[in-house]
């Protein structure tokens, strides 16, 4: 029976498994998994501890290993690595709605984590602060095809004066093309690290995110890699690892385009200091009367926030929801988290500040991916303008990542239920069943979907369990639908 | 399209979005082109990147957005922002029509299109020798010229 292997080295656990298969398998079976605590200043020990612990559980349990698996070396090795949550990205764009939020897409969809935006000019100011604490890459975007050239001058100035790269930022430049040798020379007469881009926004309606995405990975690589003590590890197995936001990406997107039966659905993964939300639909349904505005989305997105989280970032969680502060007690247990970053919730209470607490996360989190329908009266009668991804008919939401994962049921966030006025909707699932990744085994899946798509999808969806009851989120279900088109028969109205 | 050759500074004129009251463009063509402006008129039904194309290659220091039906608010948002990126920055916004559906106080529209980036904003009763003075004084202004 052929094997492989999935390494996983996260923030605070490296894990592990070795799966097997045999010709005309559906799925993986899984032969063994181990986890141990990140050697956080040298990585290939906590490494070589998972490889041995599963290689030891294989020999004891007597795994059935090929012919061509002399010895557990020869097993391939896939791996990844979270480098503290993803690399650290800065977006600059000019008009916040347009380029800025180019950039923004584009960063996270490479499997980076947003640290600060700057729209339109960089000040004295601004600058300052990213030399005070310079982000691994500096994203600068701006102008169409032909279009904008002076933001863009003024923050290259800006940026090649100061020593934000010579500390350790790498640039990318994804804007006008045009300016793109005058940049290139601005930063390189400092001997400053530029990368050259295609133009991510070519035309206002129009996006182009694959050329950038494209080196911002491979820089994300370069640093993972050089970081602590991984190119040993490359070395040895001969291939690169993957960020792992960027594996559990490929296997978000892997599942919708070999199963479509899945129908759209999204993944909310949930961590100490993060919380990323996948989502796969179609971004904009044919509606009557629904005008959409704004950066076209993409089918598959991801979105990551910083602040949002159930230990590292407790404390910012509870400023961001602030209808956690109702619950007796609520800011007395994020002040212990927050102290005690590896505490875990044992009575029954504290379980139940868990829960508000994870709620807050995927609520806020969500709240934030979806678009919004807002309501607007025209010579024809009533309409809507959506911006942003329409949510609404997702029917499958998946929990990953170690609290999400053992959460059987999942609570409606009380927050999306607050989110809507009058005119102004969210467009989030109107009703989902809930689905957690019991085995937490979406990252090491993530590894195997580029070489294996069909087994480490099924196994993937094998791995669901479904919560009984559907959720329901009630408020969004007919509206800009039924109810505009009765508006837009009566629409003589006005003459 | 229809360009003339002459000296005065190029300004370009059009009904935004599926808009497509004529008569009200066809007055303002005369009007601004008889008060020396070289007007590049794109008529009724106008896209927001249609005017900005048109600015950018005749170089115009001035565009001059017209909305009857009603929709006046959903069209022309966004429009100073396509500018920007663009790398018409800069240019003069102006806009006039029935801008919104119904009695609404003329300072509260005002005020929600220069919210959304417009330099002026008129009513269909706005007297237009008053336009034309102010558009003059306007681009001197801002252009220098
Ligand atoms: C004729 C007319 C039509 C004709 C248009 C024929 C044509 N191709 O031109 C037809 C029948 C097609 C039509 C259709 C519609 N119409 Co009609 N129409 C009119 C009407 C009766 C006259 C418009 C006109 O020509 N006025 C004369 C010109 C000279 O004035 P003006 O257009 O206002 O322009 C001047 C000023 O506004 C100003 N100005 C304009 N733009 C700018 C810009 C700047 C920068 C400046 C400084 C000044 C300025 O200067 C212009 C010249 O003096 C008006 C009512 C009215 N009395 O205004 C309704 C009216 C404009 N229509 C209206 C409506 C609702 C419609 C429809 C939506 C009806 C429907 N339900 O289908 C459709 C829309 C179709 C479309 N896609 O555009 C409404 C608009 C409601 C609102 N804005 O609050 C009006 C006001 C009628 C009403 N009272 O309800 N319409």
């Amino acid at each position: 029976m052929p094997h492989v292997i999935s390494i996983d080295i996260g923030s605070t656990y490296t894990k592990g498994a070795v799966f097997g298969w045999q010709e005309g398998d559906k799925a993986f079976r899984l032969a063994a998994r181990a986890v141990v605590p990140t050697t956080v200043n040298y990585l290939p020990d906590g490494y070589r501890q998972v490889m041995a612990s599963l290689e030891e559980l294989c020999r004891r349990s007597g795994e059935p290993f090929s012919e061509t698996e002399a010895s557990f070396a020869d097993i391939p090795v896939y791996f990844s690595s979270s480098a503290k949550g993803g690399l650290n990205i800065a977006a600059l764009g000019i008009v916040p709605a347009l380029t800025l939020k180019a950039a923004k897409l584009t960063a996270l969809s490479a499997g980076g984590r947003i640290d600060r935006v700057y729209a339109y000019k960089l000040t004295r100011r601004d600058v300052a602060a990213l030399e005070a604490n310079p982000p691994d890459i500096i994203l600068l975007a701006g102008g169409t095809e032909g279009g904008n050239e002076v933001y863009v001058r003024h923050n290259g100035k800006m940026l090649s004066k100061s020593s934000v790269l010579a500390q350790r930022s790498v640039l990318v430049y994804a804007g006008n093309s045009v300016m793109a040798e005058e940049i290139e020379e601005m930063f390189a007469a400092k001997g400053f690290e530029v990368h050259i881009a295609d133009n991510i926004m070519p035309e206002v309606d129009r996006t182009d995110t694959v050329k950038a995405r494209e080196i911002i990975r491979s820089i994300f690589l370069d640093r993972i890699v050089k970081g602590r003590g991984l190119d040993t590890v490359v070395k040895e197995i001969g291939h690169n690892p993957n960020p792992t936001p960027y594996a559990v990406l490929r296997l978000v997107e892997a599942i919708y385009l070999k199963r479509p039966e899945m129908g759209e659905f999204m993944l909310i993964d949930m961590g100490g200091a993060t919380t990323d939300v996948y989502s796969c639909c179609q971004p904009v349904k044919s509606i009557e009367n629904v005008m959409f505005r704004g950066l076209p989305e993409p089918e598959v997105k991801r979105t990551v926030e910083g602040d949002l989280g159930m230990r590292v970032s407790a404390l910012s969680t509870f400023k961001a929801a602030p209808y956690l502060a109702e619950i007796p007690g609520m800011a007395e247990f994020v002040e212990k988290v927050d102290r005690d970053t590896s505490h875990i919730g044992v009575s029954e209470t504290e379980k139940s500040y868990d829960l508000a607490l994870a709620g807050a996360c995927s609520g806020e989190a969500l709240r934030r991916h979806a678009g919004k329908l807002r309501r607007v009266f025209t010579a024809v009668g009533e309409a809507f303008v959506q911006e942003g991804k329409d949510l609404r008919e997702i029917r499958t939401v998946i929990g990953s990542g170690g609290f999400l994962s053992r959460l059987h049921n999942f609570q409606i966030p009380d927050i999306l239920k607050r989110g809507n006025t009058a005119d102004n909707f969210l467009l989030v699932p109107e009703r989902f069943r809930y689905a957690r990744d019991k085995d937490y085994i979406f990252p090491l899946l993530g590894n195997l979907a580029d070489n294996y798509p069909l087994l480490a999808v099924q196994t993937a969806l094998d791995g669901l369990e479904y919560s009984e009851n559907e959720t329901v989120i009630p408020g969004v279900e007919n509206i800009g639908r039924s109810s505009s088109r009765s508006g837009a028969s009566c629409s003589c109205r006005d003459v | 399209m229809s360009t003339e050759n002459v000296s005065g500074p190029t300004i370009v004129l059009g009904v935004i979005g599926s808009d497509c009251h004529a008569v009200g463009n066809a007055i303002l063509y005369r009007v601004f082109s008889e008060a020396g402006f070289n007007v590049v008129n794109l008529g009724v039904m106008v896209s927001q990147d249609e005017y900005i194309d048109a600015a950018i290659e005749t170089n115009a220091k001035a565009i001059l957005v017209s909305s009857l039906y009603g929709q006046g608010e959903l069209d022309c948002e966004g429009l100073r922002e396509r500018c920007i990126e663009r790398g018409i920055d800069d240019i003069l916004l102006y806009v006039g029509g029935n801008l919104v559906i119904g009695k609404v106080d003329y300072a509260q529209t005002e005020a929600k299109f220069k919210k959304m980036g417009y330099d002026r904003v008129f009513t269909p009763e706005s007297d237009l020798n008053e336009v034309i003075k102010l558009l003059y004084a306007d681009i001197k202004e801002r252009f220098g010229e």
